[in-house]
This record gives C-alpha cells, structure tokens and sequence, in this order.
C-alpha cells in the first residue's frame, strides 16, 4: 500500500532537549514509528532519560505485528536506557494496548475520543503522575482528529516563577520583613494550590473501613429493620456492601504489598 | 502536543500559532504527509526542530 498518506514527525523546542535520534529501534521501514532520545534538564525523581515515540498505526495494518515490535523495542529501550520515562503517543487506531500497557506499566492518560466518538489517539506514558489532564482542542483545518495537549504539573513552580521578586521585596529593608513577605507570599501559594484538607482517620480501624462502607452497612441494617430480611432493599444493599468490602480490603493488601 | 493533522504542510501556520501560544516544548505529528520532496525549510518553525520520518 504505497500511497502518500501516513508520515510521522516531532517537533522539539530549541534548548529544551538534548536529543538522539534512535534509528536502532526501529526493526524496518514497515512501521511508521518514530524514536528519540530526550534529555531534559529536569525530570522527575527515579527517571534517568526520556524515550519518546510517535506512532502512526493505519487503518488495514496487521495489528500483532506492530504489537510485536512495539514490545521488542520498548524491552531494548529499557534494556539502553535503564530507568527511562517512556511516552509514546500517536495514532493507535483501535490497537489493543492492553497487555503493552500491563507489561511496562505504562498508563494510557487520553479519557476523551479523539476523533467522533472513539479515542484513537492514545498518550501512553510513565509520567501520569507528572501531568495534568490532557486538554482537548479542534482539529487543524480539515483533519478530523482533535488535537490533545497535555501540560506538566508544577504548579506551584509556575506560581513562584511568575512573581515579580524584586518588584515584592524592593521596598523592603529589614531581614524580618523580608521574611515576613516570603512566608506571607509561600503561605497564599499553598493555601491556593495544596489546601489542607480535612479527613477523618480511625486508627484502630482496618485501612478499608472507608465512611463510604460505613454508611452501606449502616443502609443494610436500616433496610433489615424496616424492610425484612428478604426484601429487595436488604439485599440490594447487602450485595453493594459485601462487593465494596472485598474490593477495598483486596486494593489495601494489593497497596501494602507492593509497598 | 498530540496531534493527527492529516497533511502538515497546508496547515503548518496553524500549527506554528498553536505551538508557540501554548508554548508546547514536544509536539507529536502524525499523518504529516511529507514526501522527501518537501524541504524541512518549508515545515520549518522559528524555535524548533523537526525530526520527521516520512512514508517510504
């Protein structure tokens, strides 16, 4: 099928990026895949490099076979570059990424269709945690694909950057009351960006007695007691409550070992 | 930046607007539908680079 369709490229900002064009990881000129090396000057703790793809997968293509080398490259990637952050973005068109994403732990972020209403245009990435929502725009002109933006979380680096420091601290003359503007300026920037919040935590409880468990149970008694031991509502609520439980205690064991 | 912009060269202004108002550091193209008959001078956007990978 040669045609002039498909295509893929990246665009990197000028000094945001060292970057390695990574040839070797492409198996043959069969998969419109494309692979570079990033090294940004910042990345999150545990992370050595960045290993970025773009993915075209057409309509028509064999989808075990790009599957196949998606998973020969990663593992070599990995294998290169021991602790990388992946990011792999692109065109997947219905390609079951499930067991990609099992395997190398990696989280598909994009919860919204892309293009009518399937998501075909998947982010899959290691950094989930680093990142914001993806943000949806329209399409550029005649494409029917929605454009995805996905912005990194610092917020309250943004918010510290933003300020006019010598602007705030100018007038200011002694060490106390430059102090006292700094913390005033640190405290207004978490009180907006990490509130405190409030919860309630009962220590001799199990980790799973959730106030959402509690107020099942407390709905199965009431149910019992007005409604009878065979009443639809008694085990509506009964079924909810058992199914709640063995969920949340099964994710705290889950949580506890692979702490 | 994500996106499948089926044919990058017609709509490489609007890309470029996009890019440089969101100010996005690594944008990720598919279905650009470069040929090598294109120069990279014509996809060409002030403050980055391009790394493309064209159909055959």
């Amino acid at each position: 099928m040669v045609n002039n369709y498909g295509g893929v490229c990246f665009y990197l900002r000028d000094q945001s990026f060292k970057y390695q064009r990574l040839n070797d990881l492409s198996c043959c000129a069969d998969h419109e895949i494309l692979w570079v090396h990033l090294r940004p000057p910042r990345l999150p703790r545990g992370f050595s490099c960045l290993i970025v793809a773009v993915l075209y997968h057409p309509p028509g293509a064999d989808d075990n076979f790009i599957r196949e080398h998606l998973f020969n490259s990663l593992a070599a990637a990995q294998s290169i570059y021991p602790n990388c952050a992946l990011i792999i973005a692109g065109y997947f068109n219905r390609l079951d990424v499930t067991r990609l994403k099992r395997h190398f732990q990696l989280k598909q972020i994009v919860e919204t269709p892309t293009r009518k209403d399937a998501i075909q245009d998947l982010v899959l990435t290691h950094l989930y945690d680093h990142y914001d929502k993806p943000q949806f725009f329209p399409p550029f002109g005649l494409s029917d694909h929605n454009t995805i933006s996905v912005s990194a979380l610092a917020e309250m680096g943004r918010y510290l950057s933003s300020l006019d420091w010598p602007l705030l601290f100018g007038s200011l003359e002694s060490c106390d009351a430059l102090l006292s503007v700094f913390e005033e300026v640190i405290h207004t920037g978490l009180d907006l960006l990490m509130p405190v919040s409030k919860f309630r935590l009962n220590t001799r409880e199990a980790p799973w007695m959730t106030q959402h468990l509690k107020d099942l149970i407390q709905k199965r008694q009431q149910a019992f007691h007005t409604k009878g031991a065979d009443s639809v509502e008694f085990k509506f609520y009964r079924n909810l409550e058992r199914e709640t439980f063995v969920k949340q205690s099964f994710m705290s064991h889950v949580w506890r070992i692979s702490l | 930046m994500v996106c499948n912009v089926m044919s990058l060269a017609p709509k490489i202004d609007e890309v470029q607007e996009f890019l440089l108002r969101s100010d996005i550091s690594l944008a990720f193209i598919t279905e650009t539908w470069l040929k090598e008959t294109i120069a990279d001078s014509s996809v060409h956007i002030p403050g980055y680079t391009i790394i493309r990978k064209d159909r055959w």
